[in-house]
């Protein structure tokens, strides 16, 4: 019975199986072994209720069948129901695991396009990053021991546009805690970037809520993190806060911290 | 005189000639109102905030890990889900407990697999600090089965040569070139269903890169490349 052929074309035989439940159940993922099974079961939400389907298929079973045919090309299995694209039934959002079929980018089919779904976590967000901050000292590069230095993170809400996964994204970041690294062994966290003492109508070497005492002369390396709060949104649509934060790192800074020498003068 | 100058303090000027010994302040330092209450940290610990691995770097053994996972995961499916212990050091604790159903349900069905997963696409998304002082790794990946074909477990042993034409990945055959008949008698009568293609979503997370654990795995929504040969 041999056959000369290319390939063989493997005729599935599944039996779909319907459960409703309510829509409080939680998608609880899949095991590699439980999709290779067949067992991974898919979540669809209608406008009342929730579906929960999976397709069974029973090896050896009548109706079953492979066949073989002199003359086929190797047709590799379709991509399984729950990868589909674009398809109605997977346009959904379920804690934030079901992320909606997204359709190919630039589709001329004129489908309704539906977005994928936001990430979650502001890490995930790779291919964005906020503006570097900057760092201002008073005085400007040099101070003197044993007197507040007034540091300022240079540091603003703003916005940066993008794509993710092949549609148009807009993402804002807020400054929400600037980490110090003094330089001397010091450090300081705060939720405030601090402002200028002509900003704060105070005079030169004012203690300020970002001032930092160097204690002794020297050459001192100032850094400074900044985290933001991330949000995102997809075009015309709301902002969405995103869990955690990302970080950006200032230029560093050198502070000449000088040597002081009491001399005397017009004494009597 | 190098970076550190000399600065001459005009004490008679600056402070009216009151005494030797200038009135410096005490050191102080930053002052902050109630609502947002500094902390002074030493610089080591500081400096623990943001260092996290970058992606690249821990993708070589988020790679290496997903292997072994999925090659872990034929060797159990090709025994009908039997002795799922074999993934114990592959997974945490949490997600044994589904890695041990999915191989239950080879057993209650009867099933078992020939051929080897394979993945491609690999991609890592994120890699993030926990709470816990863990990291976590999510990575996205193609995960082919389509070399994998499930038949029953009281079907005859395959034909010489068939699992290895599938741990091959199956390629298309030449022309010329005849299937054995064997091959013929066994696709008959075992019915196999091979796998597809499936976007997946992987979670690992451990102490450190090279000791992570499968902790979540979920089909991804979005476009992705998985269709793409």
């Amino acid at each position: 019975m041999q056959r000369g052929i290319r390939g063989f074309i493997v005729l599935l035989c599944s039996v779909p199986l319907i459960v409703a439940v309510t829509p409080l159940q939680a998608w609880a993922g899949c095991s590699q072994g439980q999709r290779t099974a067949g067992t991974c079961i898919d979540i669809t939400v209608g406008d009342e209720d929730v579906t929960v389907e999976r397709s069974e298929y029973d090896p050896g079973s009548p109706g079953s069948s492979v066949s073989t045919g002199s003359g086929s090309t190797w047709e590799p299995p379709p991509i399984r129901v729950e990868a589909e694209l674009g398809s109605s039934e997977c346009e959904i959002k379920i804690d934030g695991l079901c992320r909606g079929a997204a359709p190919a980018k630039n589709t001329d089919q004129g489908v309704s396009a539906t977005p994928p779904s936001l990430p979650r976590f502001a890490s995930d967000l790779e291919g964005f990053r906020p503006t570097s901050p900057s760092i201002t000292v008073q005085p400007d590069g040099w101070t003197l021991p044993r007197l507040p230095t007034n540091l300022v993170a240079r540091a603003q809400t703003h916005r940066e546009s993008g794509e993710l996964l092949g549609w148009p994204v807009e993402v804002r970041f807020r400054p929400v805690a600037f980490h110090w690294d003094y330089g001397d062994g010091a450090g300081f966290s705060t939720g405030q970037t601090g402002s200028t003492w002509g900003e704060l109508a105070k005079r030169q070497f004012d203690t300020t809520n970002t001032s930092h005492v160097y204690r002794a002369p020297g050459s001192y390396r100032v850094a400074l993190v900044v985290e933001y709060d991330v949000e995102i949104r997809f075009e015309d649509d709301e902002f969405k806060s995103l869990e955690g934060t990302v970080t950006a790192r200032a230029r560093e800074v050198v502070v000449d911290v000088l040597t002081v020498s009491p001399l005397v003068v017009g004494g009597n | 005189m190098g970076r550190s100058l000399v600065i001459v303090v005009l004490i008679g000027t600056l402070s009216g000639c009151q005494g030797l010994t200038p009135p410096l302040p005490e050191p102080t330092g930053p002052s902050a109102s109630p609502s947002s209450e500094p902390v002074t940290t030493d610089v080591a610990h500081r400096d623990t905030l943001p260092s996290v691995p970058s992606r690249s770097s821990v993708e070589p053994q988020a790679r290496e890990h997903l292997s072994r996972y999925l090659a872990v995961t034929d060797a159990i499916t090709s025994r009908g889900g039997q002795n799922p212990e074999q993934m114990t050091d592959l997974v945490t604790p949490d997600w044994h407990v589904e890695e041990k159903r999915g191989f239950a349900e080879f057993e209650r069905q009867g099933i078992r697999t020939l051929g080897r997963t394979t993945h491609h696409h690999v991609l890592v998304q994120s890699v993030r600090a926990l709470a816990s002082g863990e990291l976590e790794v999510a990575v996205f990946s193609c995960v082919d089965t389509r070399s994998v074909w499930v038949v029953p477990s009281d079907a005859p042993d395959p034909p010489d040569g068939l699992e290895q034409w599938l741990d091959d990945g199956s390629p298309a055959l030449a022309d010329e070139e005849d299937v054995p008949e064997a091959w013929q008698d066994y696709i008959e009568t075992a019915s196999p269903r091979p796998g597809g293609t499936d976007p997946v979503l992987f979670w690992f997370r451990g102490p450190t890169e090279r000791a992570l654990m499968l902790d979540f795995t979920d089909t991804w929504r979005g476009h992705h490349p998985c269709s793409e040969e």
